[in-house]
């Protein structure tokens, strides 16, 4: 009796925080179209949660594009077809693996950090002192974090491709011999702009809302003191790397993308 | 509007408010109004309510029933969007000083002016070194608030909640953690801002000496009710525990209690810590 009971409440407890979930995003989207534009602010989160995730998002690209070398390699050998390694790695990147993992590094960087700052600022009342000048928290700090997050991951995501498909060609080309204009020209062949890249940025996005949506409100509702900042932190990285494979399947089985 | 409290003028004042923070009250049916241009210092001990009552008129906090009136509006059933206009009239100093840590102290007190008025960047720059020359402090417009003292801080802070010129000022805690001398200049500054800009100031505070050189008006916030009075009732109070919260040798007592009811602390103890 106690499990149904507890599983109720958890039940309650979901139902409850998606519909603040829901009345946060309605707010920042409201707070988005109130003057004055936050311009100066978009563009130093732009910075922070863009400009500043570079390193990671080439080097982890890189990396990937150069495992999905190999093992596209070593498994198209065998059915002597390694001449359409690039359109295995292309596709697999451009589909799936882009999008996907730039979210979960994004939110590993630049979400738990955007919730931790914001909580710190409930923490020490910086958020009620905004209040007090007569400027809603969430117009200035929240906005342009929410929306810098959806700005930047589909660059993100397209740099992290990129990298992959050139970690691809190194592996695949320059270390296992696969010609090159083969490793072009399936690529291109196999490659379908409106569907395939379009449905990636397209989860680019997504992910982008809801990195941004998770992080804000963990940050914006957290406890006021060092623990509840770590658990803000915490539960950010968890929910939305979950949201993002859930959304991930969905988005696939819905658009087939 | 009748100001809740009693008093029509008292900018202001609360009507029969009880504030909880989940099964724990803290204001039960509390009325109370805060006369214009002087200095009201809140007393009272750890949890009794005082940075409650600031923030219940800050609206920081909602009441869960009775009336606020804040300089003439009833601000209890407000949104926040109308909070903003009475905010507009209030300044407030927070313990921790709630400087944007992210900006130097220029920026942290050009910040609302920046944001509420459309003076140029030089009439901004002049107001906002005057008010840090008005709290004596200078040479710290690149600093961020990291980088100063506790009482620097205070400073800073309460220059920042003094620049929009309100016409209330709320400080909690303004001598929490700082040492005597700084204690005296904040005080000072407290007492020069109300007397030559007449704002109506509202201090929480558990600092007995202060307490008594600079209020007009005590209000003692105890379990069950709030005293009010001018510092010299309340410290010549017919009820010795009344009394007793003015004395300042209550805590040199109080410790002497607390040290003969605790048990003593023991090698073995330590060593099982």
């Amino acid at each position: 009796m106690t499990f149904i009971q507890d599983l109720g409440w958890a039940a309650i407890r979901f139902v409850d925080h998606l519909g603040k979930l829901a009345g946060f995003a309605g707010q920042i989207v409201r707070a988005a179209v109130t003057p004055p534009a936050r311009v100066q602010q978009f563009v130093d989160e732009v910075f922070k949660l863009g400009v500043l995730s570079l390193v990671i998002i080439c080097v982890c690209g890189l990396a990937v594009g150069m495992v999905l070398g190999l093992q596209g390699y070593n498994t198209l050998v065998r059915f002597g077809a390694e001449q359409s390694l690039g359109a295995v790695v292309g596709l697999s990147l451009i589909r799936e693996l882009g999008p996907v993992l730039t979210a979960l590094l994004t939110t590993g960087r630049a979400g738990s950090a955007t919730a931790a700052e914001i909580g710190t600022m409930v923490a020490t009342e910086q958020l009620d002192g905004l209040r007090m000048m007569s400027v809603n928290p969430i117009h200035l700090v929240a906005m342009p974090k929410a929306f810098a997050m959806v700005f930047v991951m589909p660059l993100l995501s397209t740099l992290f491709i990129l990298c992959g498909l050139a970690g691809g060609y190194i592996a695949g080309v320059d270390i296992m011999g696969v010609d090159g204009g083969n490793y072009i020209s399936s690529l291109q062949s196999a490659v379908v702009f409106s569907d395939d890249v379009a449905g990636s940025l397209l989860k680019a996005v997504v992910f982008g809302v809801l990195v941004g949506l998770i992080a804000t409100y963990r940050g914006y509702t957290c406890a006021p003191t060092s623990a509840g900042v770590s658990a803000a932190t915490t539960s950010t990285v968890v929910v939305a790397s979950v949201s993002i494979l859930i959304f991930d399947y969905v988005i696939t089985a819905l658009w087939g993308v | 509007m009748n100001s809740p409290g009693g008093q029509d003028d008292a900018p202001v004042a609360f009507s029969d408010v009880t504030m909880a923070f989940g099964s724990r009250v803290v204001l039960r049916g509390f009325s109370c109004a805060f006369p214009c241009a002087k200095i009201s210092v809140i007393l009272g001990g750890s949890g009794s309510g005082k940075t409650t009552v600031l923030r219940l008129i800050a609206g920081l906090v909602r009441p869960q029933s009775g009336r606020i009136g804040v300089a003439g509006s009833d601000i209890t059933a407000m949104t926040d969007v109308e909070l903003n206009g009475v905010r507009r009239k209030l300044g407030m100093m927070f313990q921790g000083g709630a400087l944007l840590d992210s900006l130097t102290v220029f920026d942290n007190l050009a910040f609302p002016l920046h944001e509420h008025t459309r003076l140029s960047a030089a009439q901004i720059a002049d107001e906002v070194h005057a008010q840090l020359n008005a709290v004596g402090l200078s040479g710290v417009d690149d600093l961020l608030p990291g980088q100063l003292s506790g009482g620097m801080v205070k400073r800073a802070a309460l220059a920042r909640a003094i620049i929009m010129k309100p016409e209330i000022l709320l400080c909690d805690e303004p001598f929490s953690g700082l040492d005597p001398i700084s204690v005296k200049r904040i005080e000072a500054l407290l007492r020069r801002i109300n007397r030559t800009l007449g704002i109506t100031m509202l201090v929480s505070s558990h600092h007995i000496p202060s307490t008594m050189r600079m209020a007009d008006r005590v209000v003692l916030l105890l379990r069950e009710r709030a005293l009010t009075g001018t510092p010299t009732e309340l410290q010549h109070h017919s009820d010795p525990h009344i009394a007793g919260f003015f004395d300042e040798r209550v805590d040199e007592r109080l410790a002497d209690s607390e040290e003969t009811e605790m048990p003593p602390v023991t090698q073995s103890g330590w060593a099982g810590a």
